[in-house]
C-alpha cells in the first residue's frame, strides 16, 4: 500500500545553519509515527516542510501519491496540521475558527456544519463551542488546536508537541484521544521531545537531533540498537568532575553524560550490579561522595544518549 | 477568490466586534468631517480682511479694485453678486505694502492684481489674480486661499461686468454676467512665481484629509498580517490549500472596504452638514475606488516588505508620511513649491488630488478625470501585484 507521507532527502538551511540535513520520512497508512528530538533539533522545521508552509531547499514530499509544495497544493487538503503554539483566533468563538478554517479548506454549507460538530464532539468542548477562545483555559485551547487540524478529515495529521506546557489532566485527555485517532485508522506524524510519549503513542519513532534522523524503527528495535544497556544515574557531592573521569574509566562503563544537572551524571553499562560497587568504591578516591545510584531498565532516553552523547532533555 | 471572501468576511466580523471597524469607517470619518466643516466654517464665519493691491493701475484695475473695496459705488453694480460682508476689503497702494501687511498679519490675504491685469481683461484673456498668503500659517493660509478664491469668483464677475461698462465687448452685459456665474470660478491662483493652479480649498481639504486617512486605514492590512504571523495562524492559514497571495488579497480587500465607506461618510457629512462642493458624485464616486484600489495597492505591497510587526508599523509609517508630503497632502497644492508640484505627480495620492481638485474646481466628468483614475489604477495594481509576490516569496522563505 501507497505510504501516507514520504520525504526524501529534505534539506533546509537558515543562513549559515543547517536545520534539516537530509531527512527522509516514510509514515504508513493507519500509522503513528513519533519524531523525536531535543530543543532546536529540526521537528519543526521538518514538518513544516511536510506540511507545504516552508519551502526545502532540496528533497521532495509527497502526501499519498500527491506532491506537496507552498502554493495553493491539492496535497494541502490531506494534511493536517496542529502547529506548537495555538493557532487560533482568540477573538472568535471555537465554532468560528472551526469554521474559518474548514471554509479556507473548502468545506461548505451542511458538511461543513456536520464537521465542525464532529471535531468540537471529538475534542469534547460541544457545550462550550460558542465562548471566545480567550476565554478558554489552557488545555481547552489545546483541544480545539486540535480540533482545527482535523476539520477537513485529512489523511495525515501532524502534531507538533501538542502537550507542552499542559497539566498532566489535559495532557493525558490530549494523549487519549490521539490514541483513539489511531486506532480509528488516522495516520499521524507526532513531534515531541518527550520520551514517554514517543512510546506510549507510537508504532514507529525516528530519532531526529541536529537536523538529522539519527535512527528509526519500532521502539523494540531502537532498544536493540543500545544493546541490553542499563543506565545508571549517579549523584554525588565533591568533586563531580574528577568522579565522572573516574568512572568513565572503569570497566563495563559505556558512554557517560553530564546532564544540565551538576550533581548527576549517567553512564551506561552492560552489567550494573558490578558497576555500582566499583562506582562507590572509586568515589573516595576523585574526592567525592556518591548520595545515590539509580538503575533504569534501557528505554528512548537511552538510545537517544547512546546515539547522540546527549541527554534529550537539557 | 473564495478564500480571499472567506478572509476578508473574517477579518470584518473580527472588526465589527473589537468595534475597529466602526471607528475607521463611520467615527474618525465623522469626527475628522466636523473637525474640517469647524475649519471652514471658521473661514466664512468670521470676518476676514483682504487686502487689494492694483500693481495695474489701468481704468479697468482700478474700476476693479474700488468695485472690490465699495461694491455700491462701484460700477455696474455686479460685484454684490454672492459678494459676503464678512469680508472686507483694504487697499494698499502698492504690492510691497500689501505683502507687508499679510506678512505682519494685518490683513487676512491679499489680492494683487498685477500688471497687465487691464490689457488682459481687454483682450478677452483669462484673468490673472494674485493671491498673497502668509507660508508659515498653513491652515490659516488654506482659509485665506479659500477667501481669495471667492474674491477671485467677484473678479471674474467684474472683469466681464467691466468690459461690458467699458465698451470692449457687444455682448449684453446679462448673458456675460451669467456666462460669468456658470463657470466654476477658475481662479488662477499665483505664488508669485511661475506656477498657477486653480483650487477649491474646501474641495481640497475634504480630499486630502481623507486621503490621508485611507492610509492610515490601509495600514491596517500589513499589521494584521504580521500578527497572524506572530500569533501563529498564519501557519495554519498557509497549510490550507490557498495562494499566499489570496491570504493578502482578502486582508487588503477587507481594509479597503472599510476605508472606502471612511472616504464616502467623509464626503458625504462635508457635503451634507457644511456645503462643500466635491464636484459631480459620479467623478467623486469613481476617484474614490481608485484611490483606495491605488492606496491599497501599497498596502499590500508593503505587506510583503515587512517581516515582523515593528517592520509594517515603521515601513507604513514612512511610506504614508513621504506619499503624503510628496503628493501634497499637508500643504496643498497652492502652498506647494513648484518642485514639489512636479513631485507629486509621481505619487498615486497626488493624481488622486488632482482628480478631486479638477472635480470641485472644474466639475470635471468622469471621462476628464481619466488619466488620474488610470494613474491610480496602474499604480494600485502594480503594487499589489509586487505584494502578490513578495508575501509568496516570504513565504517560501520562511
Ligand atoms: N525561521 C527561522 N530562522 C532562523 N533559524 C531558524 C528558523 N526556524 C528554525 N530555526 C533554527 O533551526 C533549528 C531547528 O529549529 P526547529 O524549530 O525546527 O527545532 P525543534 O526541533 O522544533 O525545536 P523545539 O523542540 O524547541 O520546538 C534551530 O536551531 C532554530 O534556531
Ligand atoms: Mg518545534
Amino acid at each position: 500500500m501507497e505510504p501516507v507521507l514520504t520525504c526524501e532527502g529534505l534539506i533546509r538551511r537558515f543562513g549559515s545553519r543547517t536545520a534539516v540535513d537530509g531527512v527522509d520520512l516514510r509514515v504508513e497508512k493507519g500509522e503513528t509515527y513519533g519524531l523525536l528530538g531535543p530543543n532546536g533539533a529540526g521537528k519543526t522545521t521538518t514538518i513544516s516542510m511536510v506540511a507545504g508552509i516552508l519551502e526545502p531547499d532540496a528533497g521532495s514530499i509527497v502526501i499519498a501519491g500527491r506532491p506537496m509544495s507552498t502554493g495553493p497544493s491539492p496535497a494541502k487538503r490531506l494534511v493536517g496540521l496542529v502547529p506548537q503554539d495555538i493557532a487560533l483566533y482568540p477573538d472568535l468563538s471555537a465554532e468560528e475558527n472551526l469554521r474559518f478554517f474548514g471554509r479556507l479548506q473548502g468545506l461548505r454549507g451542511r458538511h461543513l456544519d456536520a464537521r465542525v460538530h464532529a471535531v468540537l464532539e471529538l475534542v469534547g468542548l460541544s457545550d462550550r463551542s460558542r465562548d471566545r477562545i480567550d476565554a478558554y483555559s489552557g488545555g481547552m485551547k489545546r483541544r480545539v488546536n486540535i480540533a482545527a487540524g482535523l476539520i477537513h478529515e485529512p489523511a495525515l495529521l501532524i502534531l507538533d508537541e501538542p502537550t507542552v506546557g499542559v497539566d498532566p489532566q489535559s495532557r493525558n485527555q490530549i494523549l487519549e484521544s490521539i490514541e483513539a485517532l489511531g486506532g480509528a485508522g488516522l495516520s499521524v506524524l507526532y513531534t515531541t521531545h518527550y520520551m514517554e510519549e514517543a512510546e506510549r503513542l507510537c508504532r514507529r519513532v525516528g530519532i531526529i537531533d541536529d537536523g538529522r534522523l539519527v535512527a528509526e524503527g519500532t521502539r523494540r528495535e531502537l532498544v536493540a540498537m543500545v544493546g541490553e544497556h542499563d543506565r545508571v544515574v549517579v549523584s554525588a557531592e565533591g568533586d563531580l568532575d574528577s568522579l565522572a573521569r573516574a568512572v568513565k574509566g572503569l570497566p563495563g562503563a559505556l558512554d557517560l553524560v553530564r546532564g544540565p544537572d551538576p550533581e548527576h551524571f549517567e553512564v551506561t553499562t552492560a552489567s550494573a550490579p558490578g558497576l555500582l560497587a566499583a562506582i562507590v568504591a572509586a568515589a573516595p578516591g576523585a574526592g567525592a561522595s556518591v548520595t545515590g545510584l539509580e538503575v533504569r531498565e534501557p528505554d528512548l532516553e537511552a538510545v537517544f544518549l547512546h546515539l547522540t552523547g546527549k541527554a534529550l532533555r537539557d | 477568490m473564495a478564500a480571499s471572501l472567506v478572509v476578508a468576511v473574517t477579518d470584518l466580523v473580527r472588526r465589527i466586534r473589537n468595534r475597529s471597524a466602526l471607528i475607521v469607517a463611520i467615527g474618525a470619518p465623522v469626527a475628522m468631517a466636523g473637525v474640517f466643516g469647524l475649519l471652514l466654517d471658521g473661514a466664512t464665519s468670521a470676518h476676514f480682511t483682504v487686502g487689494v493691491a492694483d500693481a495695474d493701475r489701468s481704468a479697468v484695475s482700478r474700476q476693479v479694485a474700488g468695485t472690490l473695496v465699495d461694491p455700491a459705488g462701484g460700477s455696474g453694480g455686479t460685484a454684490e453678486s454672492g459678494a459676503d460682508d464678512r469680508i472686507r476689503f483694504r487697499t494698499f497702494a502698492d504690492e510691497s505694502a500689501l505683502r507687508r501687511a499679510v506678512d505682519d498679519g494685518d490683513v487676512d490675504g491679499g489680492v494683487l492684481l498685477p500688471d497687465g491685469f487691464g490689457a488682459d481683461a481687454a483682450a478677452g484673456k483669462r484673468l490673472t489674480v494674485v493671491a498673497l498668503r502668509d507660508p508659515r500659517r498653513a491652515i490659516g493660509g488654506e482659509v485665506a486661499a479659500a477667501v481669495a478664491a471667492s474674491v477671485g469668483h467677484e473678479v471674474a464677475g467684474v472683469g466681464l461686468s467691466v468690459r461690458v461698462a467699458s465698451g470692449l465687448t457687444d455682448r449684453p452685459p446679462g448673458e456675460l454676467v451669467d456666462a460669468a456665474g456658470d463657470r466654476t470660478p477658475a481662479f488662477r491662483l499665483d505664488e508669485g512665481g511661475d506656477t498657477s493652479r486653480s483650487i477649491d480649498a474646501s474641495a481640497f481639504f475634504g480630499a486630502s484629509m481623507a486621503i490621508v486617512f485611507l492610509f492610515f486605514g490601509v495600514a491596517y492590512a500589513p499589521r494584521s498580517l504580521m500578527k497572524e504571523k506572530e500569533d501563529g495562524t498564519l501557519a495554519r492559514v498557509l497549510a490550507s490549500p490557498i495562494a499566499p497571495g489570496s491570504l493578502l488579497a482578502g486582508k487588503v480587500l477587507g481594509v479597503a472596504l472599510l476605508s472606502a465607506a471612511g472616504f464616502v461618510v467623509v464626503w458625504w457629512v462635508t457635503t451634507a452638514a457644511f456645503g462643500a462642493a466635491w464636484g459631480p458624485p459620479a467623478t467623486v464616486l469613481i476617484l474614490i475606488v481608485a484611490t483606495v484600489l491605488s492606496i491599497s495597492g501599497v498596502s499590500a505591497f508593503v505587506c510583503g516588505l515587512a517581516r515582523t510587526n515593528e517592520q509594517a508599523d515603521t515601513y507604513t509609517s514612512a511610506v504614508t508620511f513621504v506619499l503624503a508630503l510628496l503628493g501634497g497632502n499637508f500643504v496643498g497644492p497652492a502652498n506647494a513649491p513648484p518642485l514639489l508640484q512636479r513631485l507629486s505627480l509621481l505619487t498615486p495620492n497626488g493624481w488622486a488630488l488632482r482628480g478631486f481638485t479638477a472635480a470641485a474646481v472644474d466639475g470635471a466628468a468622469p471621462h476628464e478625470v481619466l488619466g488620474a483614475i488610470a494613474v491610480l489604477l496602474v499604480v494600485g495594481a502594480a503594487f499589489g501585484a509586487a505584494g502578490w509576490v513578495l508575501v509568496g516569496r516570504r513565504v517560501v522563505q520562511g
